[in-house]
């Protein structure tokens, strides 16, 4: 009997003071994507957007976007809570997108507020708007059932595969963001109004918590090839007697830091293999030899023209620095400043080889 | 053992990772190592014997007593600190609004409930759930080595520091995953004969264990300055996996299931000792005809785990666990030279 | 000594209508019969009794006769002998002796078929409700020198059942054997009708686990006493109890034996998995919806949220609505009659499912929660552990809904070191890499 009284006052204890932390998921609201802008009055402009659910799962899901300005994000967040009739989830939100005009200043301050919170998940999308976040939000393609998840589709692997867009997790912008060898890259997102599309075809690197570089879309495809390295690309190759496009499915690139002379040397080596996709010139043979050649030729001279860009912004997306570090003994700091004063003079040697596969269907 | 990798020590060496963290792998796996070695030799004198019973048996009353109370409390603690920060983590990562009160409640019923079980069911207890987290630990494991945007530069910058001298505090955290051998003092009673073959695989699985600890967190945030600004490293690397085509996509979500189910294997192996320590020592309570004292201690147990949670700060915690931990290897010490006390006491009887 | 033998059978047994007291005259001498007629078999009396008492001479030869035929049953004192009489024995009174046979009617030994427990490829019938009839069939299984028999006597002192306690001499533990025999000795029930009432009587505890395994199949009960095990035969039921049981032997099913070794491993993951959702899904549905709606994916978050935009109560309170539902419907299964079977199927179906959601009292999710849940539940091939395994459900909604998943969780640990606890007439009742599976292989 003893045993048995002493678990009503626990049940009791227990059931008075549940309740705590249950919210059904119908008094939700989902957060799916945030844009953070500098604020005309204030420092943010912070718009997020909610899913509304509909009922039926047949039809496309609705959205509602809430923008508030405020000092700081958690305050903007806070404001918009009061808009809101049901609770914010930010559990589901996997877009981060932050304006132009933002992330030309600290992007370390406006960053800290997301990797703070334990339930945005550190596998968000993070990317640089061309305008206005809250006109990207605003968007909604008519083939998505759940509101940004074309945006979702574009980063993640799950829907087209391009090389044009690099895409990074919040970890991996954080880390890049903080470690001194390496320089973090954001996708850009670009709101097309005649065409009604987005489009993500350029990069902006940062260097010093900062935009610094805003690289085109072929440079864009060429530095993913060096920092993802398994991308499906399009390679084009124009030279005098030579107008053809390779379609790569697999590319290497190693690289190596030589620093015992004066100037430090980088050696890059760069594997491409690819099957030819198409060809412009009415030529009676293919000569796979000389096509690789004249690849290699051309795409050195690309790949060398990116690279003195970047050194010359003293932006290191590739993570040089790291490498540096990587090779070298000694204390940290001792070394990151050995290779500011190094990088500079670097000079670049590349090795590009190519591989052609085949020719397609028709030869 | 893998619990390691989900408590305080990893925070420790985390900190010294760039002034000899490396280094103390090495070194402490060997002193694991040959710690377990011996402490299992002689503990192969006496089977089927717990601690209390060999002291009881071959030293004084007075050595026994003061011994084993300080050995419960040290067991005590252990389980403690596992358990502290483990209501820590669920309360923020799994439900932000539930009071502290009802969450020890929840975890503190559920161990006073588990540690009054025989010791043999204990044992049982944790080969099955420890079988049934396997795969779930090893997928984890490999999704983090293989993940794309896992820096390997960042790794081989740890690395390049193999050449600083590990402070105490490192080699003594990385000690202390070797030290579930220590637990064979209450669990020795029910084991028949110690087999020593597999000691080579234990150390190079404890390696591996190390290894990983270190150099998950550092590939995913960086060495340099990312992973220090991480509170829970491992939480935050767990979080930072996909499963794209897995049933729930943030990886983080089966890590806490993990985590949970580890952490309370571990709660209950340790308490299960300190309780049975204590046991050993204090007189039987009889109330109706049952011992009760087993139910007394699970109740101080629990109450102390109330006035630790609501007294102290995650800052004070950390300084009095680090403490704790760079005394692990004088008492492991202290403890083999008893044993070998007992065991001459023993050789000279027979 | 005969005579007050004759008065105190006589003044007990008049009371009844169908007792018998019949003399036997002859010419010289006179016997009489003492019998229930409602018990005994009237051919047998009249072929073994009646007809050479008129054929032979004298009453020595007549009761040296008796006392060879196979059903002489020694005389131990008047009240035995009045127990013996209700258990349709004959007693023949003889001018200096009291004989006692055991004519009795053997009714309902027809072998009935498996209902229970049915299989594909096995042995198609199941024991009888005969005590005898059950031995043979036992003993036909398991032609072994080593399988012994104990009559223990009657149990139930209103009832007085004959229980048997068969088990293997050579494989059956000591320490095992001993604890059963003690336990039957010291039943103190006035009636005792099944096995199960029999297992409810030796666990002192109210439990919640079975530790005995109830079947009607005599091919389980040969594999179980070839493992070691014992049985307990009961007269008057066609299932009997075997014992000690541990948590693998509730979840297999003599299919497992028959079938080849990969859809075995195949079948058994499939009622293990049948388990965990008959068991987890409405908790982890209250924990995740409730309390960590990110777990999901975001796709599966919106449908739940949509679906459930129209219903008015908590989740808690939907999925107990539902499951009380569905418990209601299984309960009210086992009773129809024959007639109104289909009816109730359409009525659950139908209406339950359907128009309920409709109606914007459960979200459609619920459904197909609830649906799978109770079809997963009768995926466990012994019914008392399917049984304990719907209990077990509600515990956990219940932690699931006063702290959400991690509630779950320690429900979910509490449970297994409960059932690790649990011991099984001394076998561990839980435990991984049971070792005795390995010595059933190779029977």
């Amino acid at each position: 009997m003893n045993r048995k009284w002493c678990l009503i006052p626990i049940i009791l204890a227990v059931v008075l003071i549940s309740g705590c932390g249950f919210k059904d998921i119908d008094k939700r609201f989902f957060a799916v994507s945030i844009g953070v802008d500098k604020g005309e009055k204030e420092k943010y402009k912070v718009s997020l957007e909610l899913a509304v659910p509909s009922g039926d799962p047949k039809q496309p899901g609705d959205s509602i976007i809430l923008s508030e300005e405020a000092d700081s994000i958690a305050a903007a967040i806070g404001i918009i809570k009061s808009k809101a009739d049901k609770e914010l989830d930010l559990g589901h939100m996997k877009v981060i997108i932050l304006g132009k005009d933002i992330a030309k200043e600290n992007l370390f301050t406006t960053v800290d507020w997301f990797t703070r919170r334990r339930d945005i998940q550190e596998i968000a999308w993070v990317s640089i708007s061309d305008s206005m976040a809250s006109d990207i939000l605003n968007f909604h393609p008519k083939s998505e059932y759940i509101p940004s998840n074309s945006l979702l589709f574009l980063f993640g692997n799950e829907g087209t595969e391009t090389p044009y867009v690099i895409s990074e997790y919040l970890f991996s912008f954080w880390r890049d963001l903080v470690e001194p060898g390496i320089d973090p890259v954001l996708p850009i997102i670009k709101l097309n109004k005649n065409e009604n599309t987005l489009e993500v075809q350029r990069s902006g690197v940062i260097r010093d918590k900062q935009l610094a570089v805003v690289l085109d879309r072929n440079d864009t495809m060429l530095l993913n090839l060096f920092i993802k390295q398994k991308v499906k690309s399009e390679i084009n190759v124009k030279a005098k007697n030579y107008d053809f496009t390779i379609a790569s499915s697999n590319a290497k690139v190693k690289y190596k830091i030589n620093t015992k002379g004066s100037t430090p040397i980088i050696d890059i080596f760069v594997n491409l293999k690819g099957n030819l996709e198409e060809k412009h010139r009415e030529q009676q043979r293919v000569n796979l030899n000389s096509y690789e050649k004249i690849t290699n030729k051309e795409y050195k001279k690309k790949f060398e023209k990116l690279l003195t860009k970047l050194q010359k912004a003293k932006a290191d997306p590739i993570g040089f620095g790291q490498r540096y570090e990587a090779t070298h003994l000694g204390d940290e700091k001792v070394k990151i400043e050995e290779w500011k004063r190094l990088y500079p003079q670097a000079k670049f040697k590349l090795h590009v080889t190519t591989k052609i596969d085949g020719t397609g269907i028709i030869k | 053992m893998i619990t390691n990798v989900l408590t305080f020590i990893p925070r420790i060496m985390m900190n010294e990772r760039l002034t000899g963290g490396l280094l103390a792998i090495p070194i402490g796996s060997i002193i694991g190592t040959g710690l377990m070695y011996i402490f299992m030799k002689q503990f192969s004198h006496f089977p089927k014997m717990g601690l209390p019973e060999i002291l009881e048996k071959y030293l004084s009353k007075w050595v026994k007593n003061i011994y084993i109370f300080f050995n419960g409390y040290m067991w005590f603690h252990a389980g403690l600190f596992t358990l502290l920060s483990f209501i820590t983590i669920t309360k923020v990562f799994i439900s932000p609004d539930m009071p502290n009160i009802l969450i020890s409640g929840m975890f503190l019923l559920l161990i006073c409930f588990s540690i009054l079980m025989p010791t043999k069911k204990v044992l049982y207890a944790t080969e099955l759930l420890i079988l049934l987290n396997l795969p779930f630990i090893l997928l984890i494991l490999i999704k983090a080595i293989f993940n794309d945007y896992f820096s390997w530069d960042t790794v081989r910058i740890f690395f390049t520091h193999f050449r600083e001298i590990p402070s105490w505090s490192a080699i003594s955290a990385a000690t202390f995953i070797y030290f579930g051998f220590a637990n064979l003092i209450i669990f020795n009673r029910e084991m028949q004969k110690l087999n020593l073959k597999w000691l080579w695989l234990i150390m190079l699985f404890g390696i591996q264990v190390l290894l990983v600890t270190m150099v998950g967190p550092i590939g995913f945030h960086g060495a340099v300055k990312g992973v220090e600004g991480y509170v829970f490293p491992w939480i935050s690397t767990a979080d930072s996996m996909r499963m794209e085509l897995g049933f729930v996509e943030r990886v983080l979500f089966i890590f806490l299931l993990l985590h949970t189910n580890i952490s309370i294997v571990s709660i209950t192996i340790h308490w299960h000792v300190s309780m049975e320590l204590f046991k050993s020592i204090f007189p039987k309570v009889r109330l109706k005809g049952k011992n009760v004292l087993g139910y007394i201690i699970a109740a101080a147990f629990a109450l102390i785990t109330f006035l630790f949670a609501g007294f102290t700060t995650e800052d004070n915690l950390f300084s009095i666990m680090k403490s704790w931990i760079n005394g692990l290897i004088p008492a492991a010490i202290f403890m083999n030279f008893i044993l070998l006390l007992a065991i001459r006491r023993k050789k000279k009887n027979e | 000594m005969v005579k007050t033998t004759f008065e105190f059978l006589k003044l007990q047994l008049s009371g009844s209508a169908d007792a018998k007291i019949h003399p036997l005259k002859k010419s010289n001498e006179q016997i009489f019969l003492m019998y229930m007629k409602s018990l005994c078999d009237g051919d047998k009396i009249q072929q073994l009794v009646v007809k050479p008492f008129f054929e032979m001479h004298s009453t020595e030869e007549y009761s040296y006769y008796l006392q060879s035929l196979a059903d002489f049953k020694d005389f131990k004192g008047n009240d035995a002998a009045l127990q013996d009489i209700f258990h349709g024995a004959v007693a023949v009174i003889l001018p200096n002796q009291v004989i006692m046979l055991d004519l009795k009617t053997q009714t309902n030994k027809e072998v009935l078929d498996a209902s229970v427990e049915t299989t594909i490829h096995g042995p198609q019938k199941a024991l009888s409700e005969n005590l005898e009839v059950n031995i043979n069939l036992i003993r036909q299984r398991y032609h072994s020198s080593s399988l012994m028999l104990e009559l223990m006597g009657e149990i139930g002192y209103k009832s007085k059942v004959q229980i048997a306690l068969i088990y293997d001499e050579s494989l059956i533990k000591k320490e095992v054997l001993e604890e059963i025999r003690k336990k039957i000795k010291n039943l103190d029930r006035s009636v005792i009708q099944t096995a199960g009432q029999l297992m409810r009587n030796f666990t002192k505890r109210k439990t919640l686990f079975p530790t005995y395994l109830v079947t009607e199949r005599p091919d389980r009960i040969a594999y179980n006493l070839a493992l070691g095990k014992f049985v307990i035969v009961l007269q008057g039921t066609p299932f009997v109890l075997i014992g000690p049981a541990v948590f693998y032997d509730f979840l297999s099913s003599m299919e497992d034996l028959y079938m080849p070794y990969w859809i075995t491993k195949f079948l058994v993951t499939i009622r293990y998995i049948g388990l965990f959702i008959s068991t987890l899904l409405p908790a982890v549905y209250v924990g995740v919806t409730s309390y960590n709606p990110e777990l999901f994916r975001i796709q599966l978050a919106l449908t739940i949220a949509g679906s459930r935009a129209t219903v008015p109560f908590p989740s808690y309170l939907e999925v107990l609505f539902m499951l009380l539902m569905m418990e209601l419907l299984v309960e009210a299964s086992i009773r129809l009659p024959k007639a109104i079977g289909p009816t109730a199927t359409t009525v659950g179906g139908l209406i339950l499912g359907t128009a309920a959601t409709e109606a914007g009292l459960v979200s459609s999710i619920m459904i197909i929660i609830v649906s799978a849940v109770a079809i997963s539940n009768f995926v466990i091939p012994i019914n008392e552990m399917g049984f304990a395994m719907r209990n077990v459900k509600y515990v956990l909604l219940f932690f699931a809904s006063i702290s959400g998943l991690i509630g779950v969780i320690v429900g979910l640990i509490g449970l297994l070191f409960y059932l690790v606890n649990i011991n099984s007439l001394g076998e561990p009742y839980l435990k991984a890499f049971y070792s005795e599976r390995t010595r059933g292989k190779q029977v």
